[in-house]
């Protein structure tokens, strides 16, 4: 019987129903021999366990783990599999979860208004005054006249700035925060490190980004659609008529491809090529932790916790089930998943592929919305819209708010066990945090809009809370977030730019900065994107699988949490293991949110380097997947969908590629790794995430991130704004943003938020900071190397209540 | 505009052609083979089975969701195809628009212009079908006149996305070229052209199948349906003898190519869209840098 079992566990896949069915056979004898406890080596239980565990009955399995545990305590194997089916038990990730819809060739084929429900009762504010108006086109004449001499400049100055496009070291060394002194030469760098990467960007714009639906309409909707009037004031619920182009940044729209090669050259799937090293053994010798984490010494945890909250509402691709085939990767023989299961190989869910496909490289779709709609806080439909604003009653709840229980935390979902939100999928305690915050900011924002709006319907108050809400997202990544994980006075400034503009950010202390002032030029430059004009470089604003790839960042993603109070550490330390999907909630109950964001601003982010990811994410359940290698997955998925390994991927980039492994880092114990992995000059073959993770390039002045996912990032911070015509052109419509809106998105920081919801936190290390996240642990004087961006001399010098 | 439009219409199961005027609530129609339709062909209650009130209800919500719909669009219907996933919104969404039973039989193809109306009202005839080549010229005709003067056809290159003076340049020129100094007359394309010189519509205004396959078989050389426009010039060249007329065609075709692929190339289904007219629709609909469709420039409302 126990070799049978053995035999069959060996062969267990997920895709072979005649296999589980046997499984389950199995498991009756192991069960009925269990019962009579007259097995004293307890292997009868811990097979009925491992099955058990494999079938995804994980309380089941643990008791019969724990049975066999007590009667051979010294078998490593066991206990880890007890360990693993007890967090997965109290996870309840063996909760029935609705399967993933696939995308369906209507919802791009029909007229998108079909898929919307339109707004009852809007009553839009007056259009633009005349004076308004005739500011607004004085601007933009000074604006058309000056816009060519500045692309001019920039180009001259920033292709004079270094013949080699992407060697920036040097001058963006100049704004490594830090460095005090400024002398007319570390000025000149400065501004010359700027222009390039105004220079930079363009060239990016210019021969990168690609059109997946080659000259169509966004997921080749059929032209000539009417397009409903409310959606040129309102945001839709799915991301559709965002612009004219009905389906352009709609859920369920494409990843392009981007570089300088058409995707047809390059795109091809390699998740099963023989010649690449299995993704298993890269996630082993590659990316699984060796020692302590590294830690970033100028971030906390919930810089972490807020790029994954904003990944949900930018992207996510969608399974086939199993059994349209799974990839499998087999196990050697001393993985301590085959040792812990018997299993023999590695198995991951295909991703969907478009169901629009057409002759050339194979496409896949987003699940969300490609727009900073917020898509996570309410969804990337219509449906999960409405859905997150009824109350238990059945109706829509008053005032355009979301469904919040009495204790102000998000409802958990019944079926899922975690809680019910926009985007609820990969959840652990970080993202309880992220969404009831803004959860609770919705809210908040439509009692001001009622009070302010008293004639605003329901629907009105809704729709216009979430354009604010999502403005304020996107103004605190874009002048708070990346700042801080790229702490570098070139980079902020430039950051700040996108935002304010150039005069605005060279003329006036951070305080006094608005986007599009009436003295500025209407030009996304000079005047900052905000408010400028509408500019997707003729091609379809939608987010591209290079960018779903630079950010996986799961190795920002602690072990453990160390729980803290208003009167200090209590010493416990959850495990993330155990802080993930239902028991995300359970912890929110159990220490309560305030003490949540304590622990999250005290605790610092681990690094973005090789060797450096949570050790349970090599060896965990997923919903769905009973044994899975999260750390082996991001290699997978590069593959899967056709995004090139590191090499190629710098070089579509306009970036030089790398000759050997020392391009990539001067550590010879790292180049020996990737040569182990990958063979004697393999640098081909490397794979992105790798690639990545062990550049040190740029670590320096980037410090946060790499420097080829910066130059992804550099495109895409501005791109996703200046694409946006509720972030362009419509941000100077009072029917759009009236003026309380703009005044309070312009106002609003992370640090305000989380006082104006927590404000407990007024009594923490929060008050002590610049920017919520950097560590709260620490002031600028008593460790500046974690507040690198107060140290600046000029980056906080002129803030209000300055505590540098 | 909207509210006086008449919708040619194809009820695929039957065959029958419909002529439906939504506002009205009228209905003409005739059997598969029948090639023209006139007022005396009005249908009270129904035809072949498909009711008159059914097909009202069809073409009101059809109209609600279309601006400048392409001839050959097809009413939207779910598919019952995928029972593995009910999803409650997919099944109201089913519920609204299989309200009539009807929709996913039917196909949109074309409006009625004003000359065909007055035809109609006149006791006369107009075909039930226009020719491709008429399909291709009726997706410019944005006012639905029945003819273009050169207004309308400055607008109609304007929506082919060409700056404003090339749009000037070419529409004077198809003005004189097509019109012989009055408004080209749609219906009366085919008596004014010579086939030979376009190549790609035949004596009788349909597609030349036979042309489109050579097309094919040149694009399938490639590996995503999309070919440099050098490549496809010298094809031309080599296979055929454009004349000047239509070597300007094929010089504006690239042209909009252009801007909407970003680079000079040419996709399969823009070719073919060249000749079926639906080129014309999605030049028009796609958005610009700006977010914004030339359509909405030419017929706003």
């Amino acid at each position: 019987m126990h070799a049978t079992t053995r035999e069959l566990l060996e062969r267990f896949t997920q895709t072979d129903p005649e296999l589980i069915r046997q499984l389950r056979v199995q498991l009756q004898r192991l069960e009925q021999a269990a019962a009579g406890d007259a097995d004293p080596t307890g292997t009868t239980q811990a097979l009925a366990g491992v099955c058990l565990f494999q079938l995804q009955e994980y309380a089941a399995a643990a008791r019969y783990l724990e049975a066999a545990c007590t009667k051979q305590p010294e078998r490593e194997a066991w206990r880890l599999m007890l360990h693993k089916a007890s967090a997965s038990a109290v996870n309840e990730l063996a909760l029935r979860r609705a399967p993933l819809e696939p995308f369906r060739a209507e919802q791009l084929e029909f007229p998108a208004a079909l898929y919307l429900r339109e707004p009852r009762g809007v009553q839009l504010p007056a259009g633009p005054q005349r004076g308004e108006v005739l500011l607004d086109a004085a601007r933009n004449a000074v604006g058309t006249l000056t816009r060519p001499v500045v692309r001019q400049l920039i180009r001259a100055v920033g292709s004079l700035g270094s013949r080699k496009t992407w060697q920036l070291e040097e001058a963006l060394s100049t704004g490594v925060m830090g460095k005090k002194e400024r002398t007319l030469g570390r000025e000149a760098r400065a501004f010359v490190a700027d222009m390039m990467l105004g220079y930079l960007r363009m060239q990016m714009n210019r021969d990168t980004l690609q059109d997946p639906y080659r000259g169509d309409l966004a997921g080749h909707a059929p032209p000539g659609q009417r397009r409903p009037e409310w959606t040129r004031y309102l945001p839709t619920a799915d991301g559709s008529w965002r612009t004219d182009d009905p389906n352009m940044g709609r859920a369920g729209t494409r990843f392009p491809m981007q570089g300088v090669l058409d995707a047809s050259e390059f795109a091809r799937n390699r998740a099963l090529d023989p010649s690449l090293p299995n993704p298993r053994l890269v996630s082993r010798a590659l990316l699984a932790p060796e020692g302590p984490r590294k830690e970033a010494p100028f971030l906390n945890l919930l810089a972490a916790a807020w790029i994954q909250f904003q990944v949900h509402g930018w992207f996510n691709h969608r399974q086939l089930p199993p059994q349209a085939g799974m990839l499998r990767y087999p196990l050697d023989e001393d993985d301590p998943i085959r040792l812990a299961t018997g299993q023999t190989h590695l198995e991951y869910r295909k991703t969907q592929p478009d169901v629009l496909q057409d002759r050339g490289p194979q496409y896949f779709q987003n699940e969300c919305t490609h727009w900073w709609d917020a898509s996570q806080v309410y969804g990337s439909d219509q449906a999960t819209e409405d859905r997150l604003r009824t109350g238990p009653d059945g109706q829509l709840l008053p005032d355009g708010k979301l469904y919040l229980t009495a204790d102000g935390t998000l409802p958990i979902d019944p079926q899922l066990g975690v809680e019910d939100t926009g985007f609820n999928r990969n959840w652990w305690v970080a993202l309880s945090l992220m969404h009831t915050l803004f959860a609770r900011e919705h809210n908040y924002v439509c009692d001001l809009l009622k009070a302010e709006q008293p004639g605003w319907s329901s629907d009105h108050l809704f729709k216009a809370a979430r354009l604010e809400v999502a403005a304020k997202m996107a103004r605190i990544h874009t002048v708070e977030w990346t700042p801080a994980i790229l702490p570098n006075r070139v980079l902020a400034a430039g950051l700040n730019t996108n935002w304010h503009g150039i005069m605005a950010t060279k003329f006036l202390p951070l305080e006094k900065r608005r986007p599009g002032l009436w003295w500025t030029p209407k030009d996304s430059m000079l005047g900052g994107i905000i408010g400028a004009h509408t500019n997707t470089y003729g091609k379809p604003r939608l987010f591209s699988e290079n960018f779903s790839e630079v950010y996986r960042l799961h190795a920002a993603v602690p072990d453990t949490l160390h729980v803290r109070t208003s009167n200090g550490p209590t010493g416990e330390e959850v495990s993330i293991e155990l802080a993930r999907e239902s028991s995300a909630h359970v912890l929110v109950e159990r220490l309560g949110l305030e003490n949540l964001m304590l622990s999250f601003g005290y605790q610092k982010m681990p690094m973005l380097v090789g060797n450096n990811y949570p050790a349970f994410m090599l060896d965990t359940s997923t919903d769905g997947l009973a044994k899975t290698d999260i750390a082996a997955a991001d290699i997978v998925r590069a593959r899967e969908r056709g995004v090139p390994p590191y090499n190629q991927f710098r070089a579509l980039l306009g970036r030089t590629r790398c000759r050997d492994y020392s391009d990539i880092t001067g550590d010879p114990v790292k180049i020996a790794k990737l040569e182990a992995v990958y063979g004697k000059g393999g640098i081909e073959k490397v794979d992105l995430q790798v690639g990545l993770l062990f550049e040190e390039g740029l670590q320096r002045p980037f410090q946060g991130f790499d420097d080829t996912r910066f130059a992804v990032f550099l495109q895409e911070a501005s791109r996703r704004l200046e694409a946006d015509p509720f972030f362009t052109e419509k941000w100077n419509d009072p029917r759009v943003y009236t003026r309380q809106m703009k005044r309070r998105i312009v106002e609003t920081t992370m640090a305000s938020l989380l006082l104006r919801h927590f404000p407990g936190l007024a009594r923490s290390g929060l008050s002590t900071v610049n920017n919520a996240f950097e560590p709260w642990s620490s002031t600028v004087h008593t460790a500046p190397h974690e507040h690198p961006l107060s140290a600046s001399e000029e980056w906080y010098a002129h803030q209000p209540g300055s505590r540098t | 505009m909207t509210a006086t439009r008449s919708l040619r219409i194809r009820h695929h199961p039957s065959g029958q052609a419909f002529i439906i005027d939504p506002q009205r609530g009228r209905v003409l129609g005739v059997g598969a083979d029948t090639p023209v339709i006139s007022n005396r062909d009005e249908v009270l209650e129904q035809l072949g089975g498909v009711s008159t009130s059914d097909l009202v209800t069809a073409a009101r919500s059809f109209e609600a969701l279309w601006k400048w719909p392409a001839p050959g669009t097809r009413f939207p219907q779910l598919s019952q195809a995928d029972e593995r996933f009910p999803d409650a919104w997919f099944a109201e969404l089913q519920g609204r628009l299989n309200q009539t039973g009807l929709q996913g039989d039917l196909e949109f193809r074309g409006y009625i212009d004003a000359l065909e109306s007055a035809r109609l009202a006149s006791g006369g005839v107009v075909p039930v079908e226009r020719s491709a080549l008429e399909r291709h010229l009726t997706a410019l005709d944005y006012r639905l006149r029945g003819k273009l003067n050169p207004f309308d056809l400055y607008r109609a290159f304007i929506a082919n996305r060409l700056p404003p003076l090339e749009a000037l340049k070419k529409a004077l020129g198809a003005w004189i070229i097509f019109g012989r100094g009055r408004a080209v007359d749609i219906a009366e394309i085919g008596a004014r052209r010579s086939a030979a010189s376009s190549r790609g519509f035949g004596a009788d205004g349909q597609i030349d199948v036979e042309i489109l396959k050579q097309y094919r078989q040149l694009f399938d050389t490639t590996s995503s349906d999309e070919i440099e426009q050098a490549r496809l010039a010298r094809f031309h060249e080599q296979n055929f003898q454009n004349g000047f007329v239509s070597t300007a065609q094929w010089k504006s075709f690239f042209a909009t190519c252009s801007d909407l692929n970003g680079r000079d190339s040419v996709t399969y289904a823009q070719l073919v869209g060249l000749f079926d007219g639906t080129f014309h629709y999605v030049a028009a609909s796609r958005a610009d840098a700006r977010g914004l469709r030339p359509l909405d420039r030419v017929l706003p409302g």
